[in-house]
């Protein structure tokens, strides 16, 4: 995995779990609270696509490696 | 014209034809027919039947000729009545005039007048001889004893001829008369023949000594016959049994003949003989051997072939000459002379013939014998080929197998790196898929965070407390309307709940 990738998403995660953070603390109001958990489901989309992209790559890596031993 | 001319006559008549047919003369007529005729003296054809020995073969064959001769002595006695005595001397010229002779004159005369006998053939015993060194002199007399002839012999015909001049064999000579200078009258010997069976053997048995003694026999002279005769020289008489058995006998192994015919009776018998021996020899190159054959007679009959001359001619020839004459008994000179010689003409004809199967089977045999050389030959070579094949085989075979062998060793150990090599990269094909999922699970944990975030952002919601039942309230900037100091009285604003928007009027505040 390229190192910008990855770089990209522990930056992601780590603004994520800040988000997480916020929107757990009691004094946070609704609105900053709605901008933070946009923010937050954005990140996860992002995050998630990037993961299941990298996922299906590297499955199919498997896939061919594991194959490439086969024959 | 007398008696004793007629006869003496006739006998000249009947000496000269014996001599020219090759006969002897008592086979033409005999002294007693002769007289008959000369006392008779016919004149007719018919007369001649009753004169005793005058058959009608001898009317037909020498009837006329006799007629005509008898009519001649006659015309001949009645027109020449010419003294005999003037006649001589009319032949010498110059004194014919003087009717003297000088002696020398006279014997020249007489001998002149002997001259003209020509050749006389005359039978007698030989008596008195003198031989010197090469000539000699005999007397040839009557049985009776009472008439004598004196003889002289010189030196060509004494050699061919004294093995015949012993005292009281019976002979014909051929001889003219003559006188010599010291007035002996004498008969010169041209030719000597034995007559008699007991005169033939002993001149047979002298002339053979006397040939032996020169060598004409001797097995060191005589040439060696021709392994394969095929061009034969065949001397013979053409009406004669002996060229019939011949040539029946002589089976077809291709002889080609070269013929001549000769007599192989009489007179001619003995230069026609030889002329043909050398005919052969000088006319026909080709030729490998001559054959010379006569069938079976008495002494008498194969005569010709106990002569000197004949001898001489076969021992002279460039080719080789066998014979077969006579009956099986009979050894004539000619045989002891030839090269080889027969019982027989059909013996002669068998040792042809038999000469030919030999060789063929001697062929047949060398045939055999090279067949079986060739197949030793090839038997040889094919167990050489055999034995040579199985060494190419055998070294080809060490050879293939020797290779064989290095290519299982070098594909063993080739096997064994291609083994290694993907052994080696198996294993770091392992590393990678190893490593792939370390990755996979790093993403995957990634996920799980991610979704566990998901679940505490979904809980962490505003949007909840509107499901709750709470409202958000914005004024027509989009700001959230949190005291009523932020709006006055009719202003719109819109009302946030949980499944939609609600706008309306301020209508009052409190």
């Amino acid at each position: 995995m390229p190192k910008k990738k990855e770089q990209d998403l522990n930056k992601a995660l780590q603004q994520l779990e800040k988000i997480i953070e916020d929107l757990n603390s009691q004094n946070i109001d609704i609105e900053s609270g709605l901008k933070k958990f946009k923010e937050g489901a954005e990140l996860i989309k992002l995050c998630k696509i990037k993961l299941k992209k990298a996922e299906n790559e590297f499955t199919n890596l498997k896939e061919e490696l594991e194959n490439d031993l086969d024959d | 014209m007398n008696y004793d001319d007629i006869f003496h006559a006739l006998r000249q008549w009947r000496n000269e034809k014996a001599f020219s047919e090759g006969k002897q003369p008592f086979m033409i007529f005999n002294n007693a027919t002769l007289k008959a005729t000369a006392e008779t003296q016919p004149s007719q054809l018919d007369q001649l039947p009753n004169i005793k020995g005058w058959g009608p073969a001898k009317i037909q064959k020498y009837g006329h000729e006799i007629l005509e001769l008898l009519e001649k002595i006659s015309t001949d006695t009645t027109h020449n009545t010419k003294d005999p005595q003037q006649e001589l001397i009319n032949t010498i010229p110059e004194r014919s005039n003087k009717h003297i002779l000088s002696v020398d004159e006279c014997i020249n005369v007489i001998n002149k007048h002997l001259n003209e006998l020509v050749i006389l053939q005359v039978q007698g015993e030989i008596n008195d001889i003198s031989k010197r060194n090469r000539y000699a002199f005999f007397n040839l007399k009557d049985k009776s004893g009472a008439y004598t002839l004196p003889c002289f012999i010189g030196w060509h015909n004494f050699e061919k001829y004294k093995h015949l001049i012993t005292e009281g064999t019976e002979v014909m000579i051929s001889a003219s008369a003559s006188i010599y200078k010291t007035g002996r009258f004498s008969m010169d010997i041209k030719r000597i023949e034995p007559i008699g069976q007991g005169a033939l053997k002993k001149a047979f048995e002298e002339l053979k000594k006397k040939l032996e003694i020169r060598g004409y026999f001797d097995t060191t002279r005589k040439q060696t016959l021709p392994q394969n005769p095929t061009n034969i020289g065949l001397i013979t008489s053409q009406h004669g049994a002996a060229i019939k058995d011949f040539k029946q006998n002589l089976k077809n192994f291709g002889f080609k003949i070269f013929f001549e015919h000769v007599y192989v009776e009489g007179d001619n018998a003995v230069p026609s003989i030889n002329e043909a021996i050398q005919r052969l020899n000088i006319n026909h190159p080709e030729l490998d051997i001559i054959v010379l054959i006569r069938g079976g007679g008495g002494l008498e009959n194969l005569k010709a072939f106990n002569e000197q001359e004949i001898a001489d001619a076969i021992i002279s020839s460039r080719l080789p000459i066998i014979t077969g004459i006579g009956h099986e008994k009979d050894i004539s000179i000619a045989d002891l002379c030839a090269d080889a010689y027969f019982s027989t003409p059909t013996a002669t004809a068998n040792f042809l013939s038999q000469q030919k199967e030999l060789l063929i089977q001697q062929y047949q045999q060398k045939n055999i014998e090279l067949i079986s050389a060739i197949q030793d030959y090839i038997q040889h070579y094919n167990y050489e080929i055999d034995l040579q094949r199985h060494h190419l085989i055998q070294n080809y075979t060490r050879l293939i197998s020797l290779h064989n062998n290095k290519i299982t060793l070098y594909t063993t150990q080739l096997t064994h790196i291609v083994e290694r090599l993907v052994h080696q990269l198996r294993a770091k094909h392992y590393v990678l898929i190893e490593k792939v999922n370390v990755y996979l699970q790093y993403i995957r944990l990634h996920l799980h965070k991610t979704e566990l975030a998901q679940e505490l952002l979904t809980q962490l919601n505003p949007k909840k407390l509107l499901e709750k039942g709470y409202s958000i309230v914005y004024n027509t900037k989009g700001e959230i309307i949190r005291s009523i100091k932020n709006v006055k009285v009719n202003d719109s604003i819109q009302i946030q709940v949980g499944d939609g928007t609600i706008t309306t009027h301020v209508i009052n505040k409190k």
